[in-house]
């Protein structure tokens, strides 16, 4: 099985002024195609550092990362910009989605900086997002005029209508009530009994417990693995 | 769900201004009226500059030059035909050609015109010009007269009968035919308002000789008359040449081929040679016109400025508000051209606004400029109209400011980290102080403006306020040939026939004084002042404040206050009384100064600190107009005796219609009283718009830190110090931006404020306009605090 990600002794120091901190220190991990990973540790232990940075939203300090075998440091903007468009899908605790636009149009925002798709295709494709996700009544709505539950189910929904082949999640269910948690995570984990790889940031052990593997992070370093990390 | 990028943008761009639009419309509007102004710039830059009058065949001639005689206080006028001669000494010239203009009375098919204006036109002139002549065949033209438009439409009906018939212009021996009716460019020559246009062959008979027709055998009169066209400053003359040369140059040869034959000087003291480069037919007029071109061009300076920085601030708060969403599209794949092409095709709605609203101002301003008498000097009858390729340039560059403008902001918030704690907050040191450096210009810069408004309408009120003359009486012109014996009764105040009203009499009118020197006896020097004939009553008509009066009134002189003040020693004036002065008209003759009194506005309200004196009006000689002043209510009676007793005792007489002094000096001080109402509303708008900024600036600033206003207020603090540390960064700006605008408004005003005939800079407006300032930065502040306040603190804490 081909590796999708492949970390090598990633670190990252935030400088301020004269002050170091390092957030992440010398991690390492693989992740192969349609596996999941769940990424814990206490608050402030570097999590959602390596998500961004594995997000392409943050470069690494030092260290490699590669992504279907590419060098992430080698690729330039451009590269980096088209990649998080077509190959990662971002799921955020706080969903992050657009306030004065439509459910729709949220979940069509990807394609928008797509040019291979033609306009002519996006509510189509949009609307098989939106049903996949259990919401083809709320095309309409505004997300505030959403619940907890029905946002999140939007930003999936907007996460995977680009096909991405990893899907990237931070805290999906952090600001969500335990009911509504459930049904998230199973969307979530059908998405990838369909092929997706996950990798996920979380609190939760019952929600890490359901993925392939786990990396706990402790001020910055992986104090432990489930199973033990190879690279 | 509006899937095309075009219409997806315009509808999110709509969303995203929900609640703003007002703002964002004052901004179109702001920058519609900048358009305008380009546009409006360049136009009056090409008239001023490149185009040629209207009836100027520039095809034919590229290198005109017009020549003529300047004096300080006549203005523009004529050369004598000895003068042109010396022109024919300049290199490379191709074709001179002059016209000279006369009143006189017409008479057609029994029909009197009085005081038509004629012109006198060489026969070079018609090749001159664009416009073709009419002409009659068999008939010379020296027999043929042709009329204006004007003239045709107003005097002739419009009736076409006409053409073929003739006209007799007094003193001229041989009826002219007329050969047809000029087009409306020629209605209008500068200050000229042409009627009848004759060959210049026409001009022998109004000399003060009588001409014999053309072709009669008397060699003697022949030579006076030949001796006086030659010599007579008359003439306006337009020449051609073959390449340019400096008209200084062809002023030195012209002066230095200067010939007068003798007996025959008719030299004006202080009157020079001159020659310009183009048709100039009223060099005032042009460099007025020029003036407040210059002026235009620096309010489009300022207005893009403001603008500009308007459009940063407003766009760059409008980003701040949605940086959220930039950041998402960012984290999904949008581009810098994405951004971009999103900006453009947002700005396709307000485009449409911009392009109506300018196109509205257009119209209004093309109408405000054809109503202004300076333009009608400057152009004549040429309408002003802006050409659609300038407009939509102006258009356009208005609208590649508005795009930069939008997408610098884009840009600039799309180069932020996509992963920072502090997202939103992370504005460098060099974009804070930039921001800062945009709050000073926008403060200085209102500032400034709103300084120099109330500075002028402080003065102007000042000035309105100090005129003391009862505004309300009316003033009747009679004119008339040849000098006229003044009724004795008018002396005192009583026209012949009117016993019962009291009528006041000058010699010339109200608004024309005539020029004179005073010299105080026993003094060298002598000062140049206007003086006017006025009846015993005058001043008590107007009810014009005396300051001292000796009651031997008309028993001498009466002088303005600021005459007084220039000849006195005393600043009581006391040591005028009964001092002799000598007064330098034609003649000079001494008088005693019987009184002094408050200046009265002759010249508008501006100029009335123009030096005056008053003679008594039986000093009156050689007189050609005289004025009678009633109050309002006699008015009509008045004019009424007057055109009787005209009709009876003068020659030729014409009577002017009643106009009041209000109406008179109104007319006089239109052009500042203008510039003064353009002023505040220019200084309204761009205040406007200022405020719109700073408070959308304010808001977005507490946008952004909301979170700190949520400790703030969990720690107890109070609505007035929140609304304080909102206006913290304003009220720092306000005290760089009040030093910075009173240094700009000094250096102004000691350069542009005699320039312009305003003071710019009266410094008991500063600190009423501070405060004003000051106001309106707590009531920016207040209102997005107020919502604040509104907000659950938990949310408020909450949203990092």
């Amino acid at each position: 099985m081909s590796h999708l990600i492949t970390a090598e002794s990633i670190s990252k120091v935030f400088q301020s002024g004269a002050i170091e901190t390092k957030a992440l220190d010398n991690i390492s991990f693989n992740l192969n195609n349609g596996e999941s990973l769940a990424i814990t540790g206490a608050s402030g232990s570097g999590k959602s550092t390596l998500l961004s940075i594995i997000g392409l939203l943050d470069s690494p300090t030092s260290g490699a990362l590669y992504l279907q075998g590419q060098l992430v440091s080698g690729l330039s903007n451009y590269q980096k910009r088209i990649l998080r468009n077509r190959e990662i899908g971002w799921i955020f605790q706080n969903f992050n989605l657009i306030g004065h636009l439509d459910v729709l149009e949220n979940i069509t925002l990807p394609l928008r900086y797509d040019p291979r798709v033609s306009w002519r295709d996006y509510e189509n494709i949009g609307k098989q997002a939106l049903t996949s996700v259990g919401l083809a009544d709320k095309a309409t709505a505004l997300p505030q005029q959403l619940s907890g539950g029905q946002q999140q189910r939007v930003a999936i929904a907007r996460a995977l209508v680009n096909k991405p082949s990893l899907i990237l999640a931070d805290e999906p269910t952090g600001n969500l009530d335990s009911k509504t948690s459930t049904n998230i995570i199973d969307l979530l984990f059908t998405v990838v009994a369909q092929g997706a790889t996950l990798l996920l940031v979380t609190h939760e052990p019952d929600l890490a417990l359901r993925c392939d593997s786990e990396i706990i992070l402790n001020d910055g370093l992986v104090s432990d693995a489930k199973p033990p990390i190879t690279v | 769900m509006l899937s095309h990028p075009l219409l997806f943008e315009l509808a999110t761009e709509w969303r995203t201004w929900k609640g703003q639009w007002f703002k964002y419309l004052i901004l179109l509007f702001g920058f519609s009226l900048l358009a305008v102004l380009l546009a409006m710039g360049l136009r009056i830059g090409e008239l001023l500059f490149i185009d040629p009058p209207a009836w100027v065949n520039s095809d034919k001639h590229k290198n005109l030059y017009t020549l003529s005689r300047y004096h300080q206080k006549v203005g523009m006028h004529g050369v004598s035909l000895n003068t042109i001669e010396g022109l024919k000494g300049i290199p490379g010239i191709e074709s001179i050609a002059y016209i000279a203009f006369r009143s006189r009375s017409i008479k057609h098919q029994g029909t009197l015109f009085d005081s038509t204006e004629i012109a006198y036109f060489s026969e070079s002139f018609r090749n001159q010009i664009s416009l073709k002549f009419p002409t009659k065949e068999g008939v010379a033209e020296s027999q043929l007269a042709w009329v204006s438009t004007r003239f045709f439409e107003q005097e002739l009906k419009g009736n076409p009968a006409v053409i073929g018939s003739t006209i007799r212009i007094t003193r001229n021996p041989v009826p002219l035919i007329i050969a047809g009716v000029l087009p409306p460019e020629l209605n209008r020559l500068g200050k000229n308002q042409p009627d009848i246009w004759v060959n210049d062959k026409n001009l022998r008979y109004h000399t003060p000789f009588v001409a014999p027709p053309v072709g009669s055998n008397n060699p003697e009169k022949e030579k006076i008359l030949n001796k006086f066209l030659r010599n007579a400053p008359i003439y306006y003359v337009i020449f051609a040449l073959e390449k340019a040369i400096d008209p200084a140059e062809i002023q030195q040869i012209v002066a230095a081929n200067f010939t007068v034959d003798s007996a025959m000087t008719f030299s004006m003291p202080g009157s020079e040679l001159r020659v310009q480069q183009g048709v100039v037919f009223d060099p005032e007029t042009k460099q007025a016109l020029k003036n407040q071109w210059l002026a235009l061009l620096a309010l489009i300076l300022a207005l893009s400025i403001i603008l500009t920085i308007n459009a940063l601030t407003l766009f760059g708060g409008h980003i701040v508000m949605h940086w959220r969403s930039i950041k998402t599209k960012r984290i999904l794949g949008a581009s810098q051209k994405s951004f971009l092409l999103s900006d453009l095709w947002s700005l396709a709605l307000p485009l449409i606004f911009l392009t109506l609203f300018s196109y509205v101002l257009l119209l209004l301003g093309e109408k405000t400029i054809n109503f202004s008498e300076l333009y009608k000097s400057f152009a004549g009858n040429t309408r002003f109209s802006v050409s659609a390729p300038i407009w939509a340039a102006s258009l356009l560059l208005t609208f590649v400011v508005l795009y930069l403008s939008k997408a610098m902001q884009v840009l600039n918030f799309s180069e932020e980290k996509l992963f920072d704690r502090a997202f939103g907050n992370s504005k460098t040191r060099s974009q804070l102080l930039l921001a800062d450096l945009f709050l000073v210009i926008q403060l200085a810069g209102g500032f400034l403006i709103a300084s120099i408004a109330a500075s002028m309408a402080l003065s102007e009120w000042q000035s309105q306020s100090a005129v003391s003359i009862d505004r309300s009486v009316t003033e009747v012109k009679i004119s008339y040939n040849g000098d006229a014996k003044i009724p004795n009764s008018l002396y005192s105040g009583r026209f012949p026939g009117l016993s019962s009203i009291p009528v006041g009499a000058s010699i010339p009118g109200f608004q024309e004084p005539l020029t004179a020197s005073i010299k105080r006896a026993g003094t060298k020097t002598s000062v140049s002042v206007n003086a006017i004939y006025v009846s015993e009553n005058y001043f008590d008509l107007l009810a014009v404040n005396k300051v001292t009066w000796s009651g031997s009134w008309p028993n001498g002189v009466i002088v303005s206050r600021s005459l007084a003040s220039v000849l006195a020693e005393k600043e009581d004036y006391s040591d005028l009384e009964a001092a002799p002065v000598a007064v330098k008209m034609l003649f000079e003759k001494t008088y005693p100064i019987v009184g002094v009194i408050d200046d009265i506005p002759h010249f508008g309200v501006s100029q009335r600190g123009d030096p005056m004196v008053y003679l008594p009006i039986s000093a009156a000689f050689l007189n050609n107009n005289m004025a009678l002043i009633s109050k309002p209510e006699h008015a009509e009676a008045l004019a009424d005796a007057a055109n009787l007793w005209a009709q009876k005792n003068l020659l030729n007489p014409r009577i002017s219609p009643i106009e009041s002094l209000d109406e008179i000096i109104r007319q006089t001080d239109s052009l500042r009283l203008g510039f003064l109402a353009a002023t505040l509303a220019v200084s309204l708008l761009i205040n406007i718009l200022i405020f719109i900024s700073i408070s959308y600036q304010i808001k977005s600033r507490i946008k952004m830190t909301e979170h700190e206003y949520g400790v703030r207020m969990v720690y107890g603090c109070s609505a007035s110090h929140l609304i304080l540390v909102a206006c913290r960064d304003c009220f720092l700006a306000l005290l760089v931006a009040v030093p910075i605008a009173t240094a700009g408004l000094w250096w102004l005003d000691s350069r542009y404020a005699q320039f312009l005939d305003v003071p710019l800079l009266r410094v008991s407006v500063l600190p009423p306009v501070v405060l004003i300032t000051a106001l309106l930065i707590l009531l920016a502040a207040t209102v997005p605090i107020a919502s604040l306040l509104k907000k659950s603190l938990f949310g408020l804490m909450r949203h990092t």
